[in-house]
């Protein structure tokens, strides 16, 4: 199978569709033999569903001949292993769940095979999306196709590895501290976590409920922003679901970035900041500056106060999953289970004060966002983590740049800037006012556009 | 800003815990736990409340967008 095929995006694969130079079948088998081939190494799958996937595809063959135009039919796609797919394991890559079968799908699973979609199979995830699994766990984490001895970033970890390795068009990701936007940095694709409330939750596994986002993850930024337009909008099943209209996100990459106003908030952002990191993230901005965007450094000091979101976290993984950690224990991995105690160690008046301090975050973000259009930041301040270090007891909780925009709730998109000497991608983090996906998306693909990173391809 | 947010969480303090909870954590990670719960808590210990304002314990957004000046 050749890279056109296996990297082809959904505006390229949906003109081949109707022009008879390709089918979505041949498209599906092509893929499912690359996943044969290359997935034994990445463990980016944990479930196959080649047959459905087959069926859909010959579905979409037909639908494609009665002269459907749905922009998705026919796009080879699949689901983070902690959406539940009727009919289709999903185990959250634990033990817990190992033989779960669901008898709904989530509303994004249900909205992506409405509009027309091929689904390949399930994704592995970090366990139930916050503890990735060391040696000897029942689900073994997916590998980074860049270099396989480091992660893919989590907690989406499946999603990243499998669109670098040109397994699936597009994937779903969830999104609590960085999970859509880490795998999107460490795998050298597109990730874009919506506003709070902007995609539904309904379906998805919980970690955090007032943290939790689900979003599109893909290898550019047209295609998140065909896969967004095809998840997002009001979903009654999701209490957080917001009734903000939809905008045309593929109309909004028509329009150029000159005059817009970039904020820089260095604070926070650049603490510990590898010097390969900070150097594409410098050129990214030279970038964005040649395409006439205004860009200027910006202060929100209280981003410092980030941190303490781990105590919301932490306190709401724990009163969802108490019942089942106390009776249960030895079906958690040894990660995540340390990290869910520690929620039951939080008092109730700290999980208060560090809801009060988000509110000030949420306050003061808004406030810069009044002066700026958006701000941009790099995504991670550190290249891909070996596994040696990741799995290491001692690792930790490490500090990252992804989750102020968890705890403000902000739209937020992670693209490739760069690689490091040793050829692992690095990413730009761009963030916009609530519900502005489309001028993040606009920036994000005029820098694609001036650039050829998100063009390279991993050894695999 | 208070001054409780240079006081790290002790190790007894951090056992009290676990016995209220009522949970199990293997003696040789708290100092893992105690490092991860510690480093959540320092802006919480930091904060002095008394001029921060009442507070919604969620985030929402109101759908209005507010008008651009570009």
């Amino acid at each position: 199978m050749s890279d056109e095929i296996a990297y082809a995006t959904i505006r390229e694969l949906g003109t081949r569709y109707r022009r008879r130079e390709l089918s979505p079948v041949e498209v599906t088998r092509a893929l499912l033999a690359r996943i044969e081939k290359v997935d034994t190494a990445l463990r980016a799958f944990v479930t196959l569903t080649t047959d459905r996937a087959l069926a859909e595809a010959r579905a979409a063959e037909e639908a494609l001949r009665r002269g459907d135009t749905r922009p998705l039919l026919g796009i080879p796609v699949a689901h983070k292993d902690i959406y539940l797919t009727r009919g289709v394991r999903t185990t959250a890559g634990s033990a817990l769940l190992a033989d779960f079968i669901p008898d709904e799908d989530a509303t994004c699973v249900r909205r992506w095979q409405e509009a027309g979609t091929v689904f390949l199979g399930k994704l592995m995830t970090h366990e139930f999306a916050f503890g990735i699994q060391r040696p000897g766990h029942h689900f073994p984490p997916a590998r980074n196709p860049w270099n396989l001895d480091h992660i893919p970033g989590g907690s989406s970890s499946g999603s990243g590895a499998a669109l670098a390795a040109g397994l699936v068009v597009g994937a779903t990701g969830s999104d609590t501290g960085g999970s859509i936007r880490g795998p999107a940095a460490f795998c050298g694709i597109v990730g874009l976590k919506p506003t709070y409330g902007r995609v539904s939750r309904a379906g998805v596994l919980t970690l955090s409920w007032t943290l939790d986002h689900t979003g599109p993850m893909a290898r550019t930024v047209e295609d998140c922003a065909y896969l967004l337009q095809a998840m997002a909008g009001h979903d009654p099943a999701d209490p957080a679901s917001s009734r903000a209209p939809v905008d045309d996100y593929l109309a909004s990459l028509g329009h150029d970035v000159r005059g817009l106003r970039i904020g820089v908030p260095r604070a926070y952002f650049f603490e510990g900041i590898d010097p390969e990191v900070e150097r594409a993230f410098e050129e990214a901005l030279e970038t964005l500056r040649g395409l006439g965007a205004q860009v200027r450094d910006v202060e929100v000091q209280s981003f410092g106060a980030t941190p303490s979101f781990l105590l919301i976290m932490m306190a709401e993984a724990f009163a969802y999953h108490e019942r089942d950690i106390r009776q249960r224990p030895e079906l958690y991995g040894d990660v995540l289970r340390e990290r869910i105690l520690t929620g039951a160690l939080v008092t109730a008046a700290e999980y208060v004060q560090a809801q009060r301090l988000r509110a000030e975050i949420c306050r003061e973000t808004a406030e810069v966002l009044r002066q700026v259009d958006m701000l941009a930041t790099p995504t991670t301040t550190k290249p891909a983590t070996p596994f040696t270090l990741a799995q290491d007891p001692e690792f930790g909780f490490p500090r990252s740049n992804m989750p102020p925009f968890n705890v403000t709730g902000l739209p937020t998109l992670a693209l490739p800037c760069g690689f490091t000497a040793s050829g692992l991608p690095l990413s730009l983090q761009l963030s916009g006012r609530p519900f502005e996906e489309g001028t993040v998306l606009r920036v994000g693909h005029a820098f694609e556009r001036a650039t050829t990173w998100h063009t390279r391809r991993p050894p695999v | 800003m208070g001054t409780e947010g240079d006081r790290e969480l002790t190790l007894e303090e951090l056992r009290a815990r676990i016995r209220v909870a009522g949970v199990t954590i293997a003696e040789n990670r708290l100092a893992m736990v105690r490092k991860l719960l510690s480093d959540a808590l320092a802006p919480v210990r930091a904060l002095d409340s008394s001029p921060a304002k009442t507070v919604e314990p969620a985030v929402t957004f109101s759908p209005r967008r507010e008008a651009r000046d570009e």
